[in-house]
């Protein structure tokens, strides 16, 4: 029997959960409007922190360097993660599934290290390079790579080979038969796992940090600003993020319920 | 003459498993031809070597006499109906039936009109815009085979091709693939481990086991005049008795421990089969008889008669298949027309089963 009282509790519960949740978000993208740039005083709906935001270069530069870094890593996650994919179709081995998605579950600090004396090793002392944003591309295709072949792999998993077949059959040449069935046909699995890559890429920190060389992304730009405070614009900034992540994870839920759909 | 398809001394290993084993077939234009065994027996590998996804390890394959081996699947003019449709999802029904056109570079317009052309010809006309996902299975099937056959093949390979259907529609595909083939004349080349498919549709049939063929033949030749005693055994129903021959008296006869059936003298020569030989006579159920014993006098002289108990009687519409036990433990059936006399026998009565030597056919050796 459930009781009146019993429903209240539990209505009480949840809505402490909601509010531990999305209070601190909610005061973050209020606070970002608020004329006064004072956490304690609410001086009015404003969006001059955002024009502040606009203006400041490094803040600029910063964000062109994340959007650079994330989509070269989405896009050599995608070029090596696919194949990979289809490798491990072919292969059906636990043991290999298992070591390419190592990366997805190893923590980011071990990998971060490991990253870095592995660059330094390779790259500093044997090649002469600098570390830099083309490192730090490297680092996040490490994880994207292993994102990208196991959602092409869930949905190679319900690929039916003998469609290949049927269209070499019909007078297709493999290369033919990629580009018009098989292609087609994993596309949502290999968008989706695109869009992992890019919105973890977009606010990954402590890899980037260990791996940037002298270079500055935005996660550590924020993290540079935030260390004497929090700021206005910081709170204008992580609201732009925070509406770009959703668009982003949205556009990817989407695209999986279609893939479950189909 | 030659045939469309000469496969000649073809075999084909997968690490220690011979899975064709030393074939050799001719495959007439326009024909039906079956090719029809259990599973294992090689004739599906044999089909994907004719479609261009397996190469022969020995032996030669012809198209109108030229060599197939090391031609990619897709230049040859064979088409194939797979077992699971492997329709394109992604793909409407017209777009799947198209592609093959498309691919061999005819013009949008000309294709979609032939791709509708072949959709009337299994008849689907209605469902050109559907995808593949919102189509039952006897629908799918008819798309699957309007694309294969859109490009108008020299050959079409047909993989199991009613076996995802349910009994009722695959009675009526049946019945539809032939007069398919009839329209079209395109050659049909229908692998199925369904003796009652094979029967139906093919011209001819080549029943295979373990990787060779065993006996090639037009559907009656196969039931009424099996060669071994796989072959009856695969196709239809059908009572074995083995023995020993025994010439001896001038009737020849297979003799088994008390028993003595008498066998067809012109057979056993035909044969070649001489004293002492094992052979095994082969009697389709509706070939028995059944009397009760008082008839039994009627029966002209030559004919075998065993007594035995009802075991089961099984009734099948237009027919009634009857289990007899015989005295030595084994079983026949007989099986008689549902208003012929006796057939209210029931289990537990006692009858005589008839056959006479002419309605046996007589094969060398014993069932395995």
């Amino acid at each position: 029997m459930r009781s009146r009282t019993g429903d209240l509790g539990l209505g009480a519960v949840f809505v402490a959960a909601l509010a531990f949740l999305y209070l601190p978000i909610a005061v973050l993208v209020g606070l970002s409007f608020n004329e006064s740039g004072l956490p304690t005083a609410w001086g009015g709906f404003s969006t001059k922190w955002y024009s502040e935001l606009a203006r400041d270069e490094e803040i600029k530069s910063a964000a062109v360097a994340t959007m650079t870094v994330a989509l070269a890593a989405t896009g050599l996650s995608v070029l090596i993660g696919t194949p990979l994919a289809f490798g491990l179709a072919r292969l059906r081995s636990r043991l290999l599934d298992g070591l390419v998605f190592v990366p997805m579950i190893i923590p980011d600090i071990v990998l971060a290290i490991a990253l870095l004396s592995g660059f330094n090793l390779v790259f500093t002392q044997k090649l002469g390079l600098q570390l830099g944003l083309w490192s730090v591309v490297l680092a996040h295709a490490t994880f994207g790579i292993a994102f990208v072949a196991i959602v092409v792999s869930t949905r190679l998993a319900h690929f039916d080979h003998s469609t290949v077949e049927a269209s070499l059959d019909l007078g297709a040449s493999e290369s033919r038969t990629f580009l018009h069935v098989t292609l087609p046909q994993i596309a949502p699995g290999v968008i989706a796992g695109a869009l992992i890559v890019f919105t973890l890429s977009v606010d990954e920190f402590v890899i980037a940090y260990f791996t940037a060389g002298i270079e500055i992304t935005l996660p550590i730009k924020i993290y540079s600003m935030v260390r004497f405070g929090v700021t206005p614009v910081v709170n204008a900034l992580a609201t732009v993020v925070l509406g770009l992540s959703i668009a982003l994870v949205l556009a990817s839920m989407r695209l999986r319920g279609r893939q479950a759909a189909s | 003459m030659s045939g469309v398809i000469e496969i000649m001394g073809v075999t084909k290993r997968f690490g220690s498993v011979t899975a064709v084993d030393d074939v050799t077939l001719s495959i007439g234009e326009g024909e039906f031809f079956g090719l029809l065994g259990p599973s294992g027996c090689g004739k599906t590998t044999l089909l994907r070597m004719l479609a261009g996804f397996e190469s022969p390890d020995s032996g030669k394959l012809l198209l109108d006499g030229s060599d197939l081996v090391g031609i990619k699947p897709y230049r040859r003019p064979v088409n194939m109906m797979f077992q699971s449709y492997a329709l394109f999802p992604h793909m409407n029904v017209e777009r799947n039936v198209a592609y093959g056109l498309r691919m061999e570079g005819v013009p949008r317009r000309e294709a979609l009109t032939r791709a509708h052309e072949a959709l009337a010809l299994v008849q689907l006309e209605g469902l050109a815009e559907r995808r593949p996902t919102q189509l039952s299975g006897g629908q799918k099937q008819r798309v699957a085979l309007a694309r294969a056959l859109v490009k108008r093949p020299r050959v079409l390979l047909l993989d199991e091709p009613l076996s995802a259907l349910d009994r009722q529609i695959r009675g009526e595909m049946q019945i539809e693939l032939k007069r398919i083939q009839h329209t079209v004349g395109v050659t049909f080349i229908v692998v199925t481990h369904d003796q009652e498919e094979a029967l139906t549709m093919a011209d001819r049939i080549a029943v295979m086991e373990r990787g060779k063929v065993v006996q090639i033949g037009a559907p009656e030749t196969l039931y009424e005049s099996p060669e071994t005693p796989f072959v009856a055994r695969f196709l239809g129903d059908s009572n074995l008795f083995t023995g020993t021959l025994d010439t001896q008296d001038g009737s020849p006869s297979l003799v088994d421990g008390e028993t003595r059936w008498l066998v067809d003298a012109e057979s056993a020569n035909r044969l070649g089969l001489v004293g002492g030989a094992e052979a095994t006579a082969v009697v389709r159920p509706e070939r028995m008889s059944i009397v009760t014993a008082s008839a039994a006098a009627d029966l002209p002289a030559g004919v075998n008669v065993v007594s035995g108990v009802i075991a089961e009687t099984v009734y099948l519409g237009a027919a009634r298949k009857i289990v007899v036990d015989l005295r030595d433990r084994q079983s026949v059936h007989v099986r008689l027309e549902s208003r012929a006399p006796h057939s209210a026998l029931g289990p537990g009565d006692a009858v005589l089963v008839a056959w006479a030597p002419g309605d046996a056919s007589l094969v060398a050796g014993r069932p395995e």
